[in-house]
């Protein structure tokens, strides 16, 4: 009887402590996994800027206006504002 | 007997040992306690010292939009090239090839280098692109090391660079928005205790500390087409009247939000290599100039608010001059008689000085104040001016003769667009913002409604053939404005050769939408009062601006241009 206790608490003991030692490795786990993903998040930041950055400047009316110059040869007309089709 | 000896001799050994093991046992015991109790905070600090790190994590600062949501400012990707100051000295020929290809100055790297000695850190190259690492990357110099940072990025680069300001290397704004708003801007970074393994990866979190707190996004009210077109007209006419420098204010009327601000010369915050100081400052609210002309509608308002003048009333200007003290002061010619809206829209100064004439000292003060003119715009950049005005009890016997045309005090682009939205809104002057929302403070009434609306109307003459201002009007809207032309002060003498021309109106008159005030310092071509310089870019910014609005045009349909496709 006695020695059953003995033998079902070392048991119950090694038990816990096993499951300790495995919460901690997941634990370990899960952290790295967390790092890995904020990494990817920041990169996804940084693409996110970077995209921004460009799409501002493809999209800027400087950059508009002189293709609209040079390339369709258009030009800004203050007198003739407006035109009516009849 | 030999076995009783035996037997005693075993029971003894049996004790010593015994004794010896509880001795060791307590030992260890005594030192385990002593440890734990006398020295934990020591080892426990030491023991973290070798495992645990204290990670920052870096905040994002927000963006500045428009009022269209385009980004004016981002946060975008940089990286820092650094290494060991011993390391460059000791690789001096391989580094001597790296900062040739990545564009730093070798000899003076080398200088740092020999001064920093004593570290084991410097920078060779701060915020560069992917580019420059590929470069590093490939010159095989292990010894360079490369660190992941953010810099800020000016998508609109000259066209907003005063209003927007920018940060230092540090990422701290340093002028304009980025200053004003840089708590918000830049949120809070915080820390993270953590275990990391050989590599250098974290795979336990201690804790926490400090969460980090990402800046905040800062929506303008400005919008980026309008700036551009403000932006391109004003070089345009800089250019074409060679003048030195130029500004532009654009407010929305109705709600005091300003849609652009513009100064010109100006730079391109992405590239600081060449700054120029003059470039750096945002003009329009921090620089004050003599309004001229510019100033009449204000003091014909406030004489019409006190009831000495009427607008019928027919006012002798013979001979087209007036003497001041010793100081003769002339109409452009001699208009002999007109009436208050004559008045404005020949800009005379014999007029104006005679209704001035009519108006209570202190009263005329208190209104031009309130009226905007000589009081805070209320703007949340930094630097923002008040204007210089003389206190009341201090005129001189001619102060308020010269003060009606505009000379003897000072305003800034702002102020003066600021009171002609008084003109724009019945009246209601409100304080003015650069961001964007709805939760305005409401306006205060500053001018009787009527007046302000008088004055709008009397202002007609202006922008008419004959007025000094005719080439403000538009082919398809109404506009009214006055023009002004300033003699430029140098070492307290007017010169004759040096003017500000300036322009400042509403438009459309029929629903005021847009107050525009454009002030050109020191044309040189080409013409050079407010007439000839700032009335035209006034009209063309107008016509651009309230055609992108989507403003109906308020001209009869007859009197401005139409063409058959």
């Amino acid at each position: 009887m006695k020695a059953g206790l003995v033998i079902l608490l070392l048991v119950l003991n090694t038990a816990t402590a096993l499951g300790v030692v495995n919460n901690q490795y997941k634990k370990r786990l899960v952290v790295i996994e967390m790092t890995q993903l904020e990494n990817k998040r920041d990169d996804m930041i940084d693409k996110w800027s970077q995209l921004l950055v460009e799409h501002a400047a493809w999209s800027a009316n400087s950059r508009i206006e002189r293709i609209a110059i040079e390339q369709l040869n258009m030009k800004y007309e203050y007198r003739d504002f407006l035109y009516l089709k009849i | 007997m030999m076995a009783i000896g035996n037997i005693k001799q075993q029971n003894i050994r049996h004790i010593v040992i015994v004794l010896f093991l509880m001795l060791a046992a307590f030992s260890v015991s005594a030192r385990v306690a002593y440890v734990h109790i006398e020295k934990s905070e020591f080892l426990k600090q030491e023991g973290e010292r070798h495992y645990k790190r204290n990670i920052p994590i870096y905040a994002y600062r927000g963006n500045i939009l428009d009022r269209n949501g385009h980004e004016l400012a981002v946060s975008a990707p940089a990286i820092s090239i650094w290494a060991d100051p011993d390391d460059v000295l000791e690789h001096s020929e391989a580094f001597e090839v790296l900062a040739g290809q990545i564009d730093v100055d070798f000899f003076a790297l080398k200088r740092r280098a020999e001064k920093t000695t004593n570290r084991s850190f410097m920078y060779i190259k701060r915020q560069v692109g992917p580019r420059v690492a590929d470069i590093v990357a490939q010159s095989g110099l292990d010894v360079v090391g490369v660190i992941k940072e953010r810099k800020r990025v000016y998508p609109e680069a000259d066209i907003f660079s005063q209003v927007i300001g920018m940060t230092d290397i540090d990422y701290q704004g340093v002028e304009g928005v980025e200053l004003a708003f840089n708590e918000y801007l830049q949120g809070a970074n915080g820390i993270r205790s953590v275990i990391r393994d050989r590599i250098g990866r974290s795979f336990e979190v201690i804790e926490t500390p400090r969460d980090k707190v990402d800046g905040g996004e800062v929506s303008l009210s400005l919008d980026r087409n309008i700036q551009y077109i403000a932006y391109s007209e004003l070089k345009r006419a800089l250019s074409y009247h060679e003048a030195s420098s130029g500004m532009m204010v654009v407010l929305d009327a109705k709600a005091g939000r300003v849609l652009s601000m513009v100064n010109y010369p100006s730079y391109n915050p992405n590239e600081r290599s060449s700054l120029d100081e003059f470039a750096l400052r945002n003009r329009t609210v921090t620089d004050v100039f003599e309004p001229g002309s510019a100033i009449k509608p204000f003091v014909m308002a406030a004489a019409m608010e006190q009831g000495v003048i009427d607008e019928r009333e027919i006012l002798d200007v013979n001979p087209g001059y007036i003497s001041i003290g010793d100081k003769k002061v002339s109409d452009s010619s001699n208009y002999n008689k007109l009436n208050a809206a004559g008045v404005l829209a020949k800009s005379s100064n014999v007029g104006m000085v005679q209704i001035a004439s009519r108006i209570d000292d202190e009263y005329l003060a208190e209104k031009l104040r309130s009226y905007g003119l000589f009081s805070p715009p209320g703007i949340e950049l930094p630097g923002e001016s008040s204007g210089l005005f003389v206190s009341q009890p201090d005129w001189g016997p001619h102060y308020k003769s010269f003060l009606s045309f505009g000379y003897g005090a000072a305003t800034s682009a702002l102020q003066l667009a600021n009171a002609y939205m008084v003109l724009a809104n019945n009246g209601v002057r409100r304080d003015i913002t650069v961001l964007d929302g709805d939760n305005r403070v409401p306006g205060m009434q500053v001018m009787q409604p009527e007046v302000a609306n008088r004055i709008l109307r009397m202002l007609q003459g202006v922008v008419q053939a004959g007025g000094t201002g005719a080439g403000a009007a538009t082919m398809a809207y109404q506009v009214v404005g006055k023009t002004g032309t300033a003699k430029k002060l140098k070492a307290g003498i007017y010169q004759d050769d040096a003017y500000i021309a300036l322009f400042s109106g509403v438009a459309p008159l029929s629903d005021p939408q847009i107050v525009v005030a454009v002030i050109v310092d020191d044309p040189r071509k080409n013409g050079v009062y407010g007439g000839q310089v700032a009335a035209p870019v006034f009209s063309r910014v107008v016509s651009r601006v309230l055609r992108y609005l989507d403003v109906a045009p308020d001209k009869a349909i007859d009197s401005f241009a139409v063409n058959t496709l």
